[in-house]
């Protein structure tokens, strides 16, 4: 079985919400595969649906109004859509576990910082004490930074930096397999986002933790991913390996994603932005997503959708300029 | 620029009413709140006020719902039906001008304490925390019992004594809305803190006042009707629905429809408003119905 | 937390303080010579004058309300015009049944409206959830005095279970606890269901269930004492509410209580007897929210942070 090699293998996955307003087509087919101690940047701006994405690996998509309407999710060996509800909560912070963006609303406010620790190892270790499961959490503080004996204390005597360590302790107090990282460091100051990337790239090294990193932030990627995967509306457009991604670059999205990028080496550049805005999700066009804003659109793009193609063992991308062979992006200012 | 922003203005209050329509519940609400609206103003033409509303007849008291007098007569032989009609008038009008009297006062006592925050908002809160102190209903009371029970004094004591909750709410939402960036933005622009209050403070912190109005008519029509019950009201021969009630509590037993009607008023009304209420909370804030 | 209370105690003070002076000023204005209410029209000037003096009505206002407080620190409320007894006398024999009712009236309405708004947010959209929001929303709207008639004509007159009224056994409190506990029970049900539905959405739920914590924990461990917070204070104003409210009910039940001595005393135009009803209930409610506000630190520790 080929689905083995992977500890994350998700496959043509479709979520939509169903509101009012129409249905928004957050997720529409979504492939990751994910080896063990790998990992891999999911990339794209705000709304792309990756926040859905993640929370459909643990099945907290909220529902209603959130429907996962299709697709398979094999994490370590399990069928996430098959499992039941008490299966999910064992694999929940046990197997997986993930960081939420913003730290200053991701704790409760009523519960101590050591018990909101001790609480996830109690529930999945039942038979350990509960002066252990304080135990462990107060080393699992040390282990991000804090001191131990600062577990008796509310998430509103923490600093933002603070409460993302003390997330980052919840989410790993149980060694997990796959650590899902919602745009970890989005919410916080620059010096403190440097901070809490070096904890998460040695802590992920400690626990041996594959990991998704969700970010919208290219500099992150190629700080601390192995794999890239771009999302744009609800769709992969490229995925590869950093090299592939960052030097072969194929879609034109990916290379507007770079051109968005100020340039520090050469201050003269101008910025490229990409022109207009990403599409309604309740009304998504008819052919690629991209097609709207993309500089080499053809009328073909208006009405085909194109499909992930393989152009090497690890590069994908969703692009029909490429039939044409001799297509080559114009590359950016560098 | 600023045909902009009336155009952005407008669609929002469209989505607002569009989202109300929706909602069967505020538009049963509204509907019920218009024809009262309209029963007051028209009560004169559906019954007369000197013949059927106050006129006694003796000799056809306490009878129970007929063709003549579809919902009986109470025990001075007066029409029940007329007296429902024109009870409404006095519910309407004092709750409406008690509530406009407490969102002038709780907006302008609000918006300051929230706006200039320090000494002003500190005095203001105090004196707010002393009126809060006292029950509601017994506020009422204390000015009825000062000022007497002309329907003046029952509007300007109902109103004070809902003045203190319209500020607070206010206070605390202008405070939120004072630490957005644009009222930033408008104060290095170097605009005066009357036009900062005016034109951005109080448009954005509208929504819950709309809805405490809705809200606040309901708890008005319910403390005059309470008010009057207790004898401390609209005295009669007036008609109005609590002052029918206490009157038909003596024949609790033999003629059930004065009491029975007079409450049924009463209850639909404040129901009205409350769900209008409901309804437009709903409705201004998408949030939290999703 | 000794500290904490201690504050709020000693903040008590001028608020207890601004109401007396609040009450002692508007009824200042209320119409009607208490002279002449005692000694009844005929009097004499000279007696007139006799009774202002031993009354004090002869100095300035701001001389009496000190002389009323000074008073009013040694437990004296002063004498009633209407039946020449002691004010405070008449409230202790009046109290009684005006917090049994309250306390029966609350305990009904808490420990019904918040089990029921929990599960109502819980199971949002189902029948229960309809079913019990309409009744809630009638709940509110009912008004206390014509739920306690409806009460007595169907279970005191119609069915004889109940008496209709009076203060005999703990039977006679039933229907005055359910008229008076009602329309909070309906306020806090809704108050409880919408804050709740609230903090489920938020994110440090979405945390206690990426954790693996299973819904009933969810709900009672993490969500509920965050939806509290709102509902306790809700609870407190309730309490006012049903101290006001109890005017009603003791009128509607005949029951000697606090509020029928306050509505005697404003027909009567008893000024000293209304005096010491209002002032005696506020200090009563300003006591109960500091519990409230107590109990809200122990629930809430960024409150009791903000107190240190």
């Amino acid at each position: 079985m080929e689905n083995n090699k992977y500890l994350l293998d998700m496959t043509d996955v479709v979520v939509h919400y169903e509101t009012d307003e129409g249905i928004v087509e957050a997720v529409n087919g979504i492939d990751i595969k994910l080896a063990e101690g790998k990992t891999m940047g999911l990339v794209g701006e705000t709304g792309c649906g990756k926040t859905t994405t993640a929370l459909s690996i643990l099945r907290l998509v909220p529902d209603p109004p959130g429907k996962v309407k299709s697709g398979k999710i094999i994490l370590d060996g399990v069928d996430i859509m098959a499992a039941s509800e008490k299966e999910m909560r064992e694999i929940r912070g046990n197997v997986v576990s993930m960081i939420f963006q913003d730290p200053m609303t991701s704790l409760n406010p009523v519960l101590t910082v050591g018990d909101q620790i001790a609480e996830v190892v109690a529930i999945h270790n039942p038979q350990m004490k509960k002066e252990d499961t304080v135990k462990r959490a107060m080393e699992m503080l040390e282990v991000v930074g804090i001191p131990g004996e600062r577990h008796t204390e509310y998430p509103h005597q923490f600093s933002g930096g603070m409460k993302q360590r003390v997330v980052i302790a919840i989410a790993l107090a149980c060694s997990p397999k796959l650590l899902i990282a919602d745009e970890p460091t989005t919410a916080l100051d620059v010096t403190i986002q440097a901070q809490v990337l070096e904890l998460m790239n040695n802590l992920k090294q400690q626990f041996k933790t594959s990991t998704i990193m969700i970010t919208h932030d290219l500099g992150i990627v190629a700080e601390t991913c192995d794999e890239v995967s771009i999302m744009y509306a609800g769709s992969i457009v490229e995925r590869g390996n950093l090299e592939d991604v960052f030097n072969n670059t194929m879609h034109p999205y990916t290379e507007g994603l770079f051109n968005s990028l100020p340039d520090v080496d050469n201050r003269a550049a101008k910025l490229k932005p990409i022109p207009g805005l990403m599409p309604d999700p309740t009304k998504l066009p008819k052919g690629c997503a991209f097609a709207p804003r993309c500089q080499y659109a053809t009328e073909q793009c208006k009405t085909e959708k194109p499909a992930l193609v393989k152009y090497s063992d690890t590069h994908y991308a969703a692009c029909l300029a490429y039939q044409d062979k001799n297509f080559k992006l114009k590359g950016w200012s560098k | 620029m600023e045909a902009k922003k009336t155009n952005k203005k407008r669609s929002m209050w469209g989505d607002v009413l569009k989202r109300l329509a929706k909602n069967r519940m505020a538009v049963l609400g509204g509907i019920i709140v218009v024809s009262l609206i309209l029963i007051a103003i028209c009560a004169d033409f559906i019954c007369d006020y000197e013949d059927e509303a106050i006129f006694q007849n003796v000799k056809i008291r306490l009878e129970g719902p007929s063709a003549e007098h579809i919902l009986g007569t109470d025990e001075f032989g007066r029409d029940m039906f007329a007296r429902i009609v024109h009870g409404s008038r006095i519910s309407l009008l004092v709750g409406f001008f008690a509530t406009m009297l407490a969102m002038v006062c709780g907006l302008i006592l609000g918006s300051s304490a929230g706006y200039f925050g320090g000494k002003v908002d500190m005095i203001i809160m105090r004196v707010l925390d002393v009126f809060m102190a006292i029950p509601q209903l017994l506020l009422a009371i204390t000015l009825v019992a000062a000022f007497g029970t002309s329907i003046g004094c029952l509007m300007i004591a109902l109103g004070v004594s809902s003045v203190p909750s319209f500020s607070r709410m206010l206070r605390s939402q202008v405070i939120t809305v004072k630490d957005q960036e644009f009222i930033e933005a408008a104060r290095a622009i170097g605009a005066k803190d009357s036009h900062i209050i005016t034109t951005h403070i109080i448009p954005n912190s509208l929504s819950p006042v709309i809805v405490q109005v809705s809200m606040r008519m309901a708890s008005c029509i319910l403390s005059i009707s309470s008010l009057s019950f207790i004898g401390l009201g609209i005295s009669p021969p007036t008609p109005e629905w609590g002052s029918m009630l206490s009157g038909g509590r003596m024949y609790l037993r033999d003629a059930q429809h004065i009491t029975l009607y007079p409450g049924l008023a009463i209850m639909i009304t404040i129901l009205a408003f409350n769900l209008l209420g409901d309804g437009l909370r709903d409705a201004l804030d998408p949030k939290l119905k999703r | 937390m000794y500290k904490y209370i201690f504050k709020r105690l000693i903040m008590l003070i001028p608020v207890i303080i601004g109401v007396t002076f609040l009450v002692y000023f508007i009824l200042d204005f209320a119409p009607g010579d208490p002279v002449a209410i005692i000694l009844g029209i005929e009097a004499t000037e000279e007696a007139i004058q006799e009774v202002r003096k031993e009354l004090g009505l002869d100095k300035p206002f701001i001389i009496q309300y000190l002389n009323y407080m000074a008073k009013l620190c040694r437990g004296d409320l002063g004498k009633s015009w209407a039946k020449s007894r002691d004010v405070m006398g008449e409230i202790i024999t009046a109290f009684p049944p005006t917090i049994t009712l309250t306390f029966w009236g609350m305990l009904v309405a808490v420990s019904l409206a918040l089990p029921i708004g929990i599960i109502s947010a819980v199971y949002q959209y189902s029948i229960f959830d309809n079913v019990l929001m309409v009744c809630a929303l009638l709940g509110i709207s009912m008004p206390s005095f014509w739920l306690g008639l409806l009460l007595i004509l169907t279970f005191a007159l119609n069915l004889g279970w109940v008496p209709s009224g009076g203060v005999g056994s703990w039977k006679s409190f039933i229907l005055p606890s359910i008229s008076l506990g009602t329309s909070s029970m309906a306020t806090i049900t809704r108050l409880t269901r919408s804050s709740m539905l609230e903090v489920i959405r938020a994110d440090y739920i979405r945390t206690a269930k990426a954790k693996g914590v299973n819904q009933k924990t969810v709900i009672l461990k993490h969500a509920l004492r965050n939806a509290l917070i709102p509902v306790v204070t809700m609870i407190g104003m309730q309490i006012g509410g049903m101290l006001g409210g109890s005017v009603l009910t003791e009128t509607v039940f005949s029951i000697p209580g606090c509020g029928r001595l306050l509505v005697d005393g404003i027909k009567q135009k008893d000024t000293p007897m209304i005096l010491g009803c209002l002032i005696v209930t506020t200090i009563i409610f300003s006591v109960v929210n500091l519990f409230v506000d107590i109990l809200y630190a122990f629930i809430d520790p960024r409150i009791k942070a903000e107190y240190k």
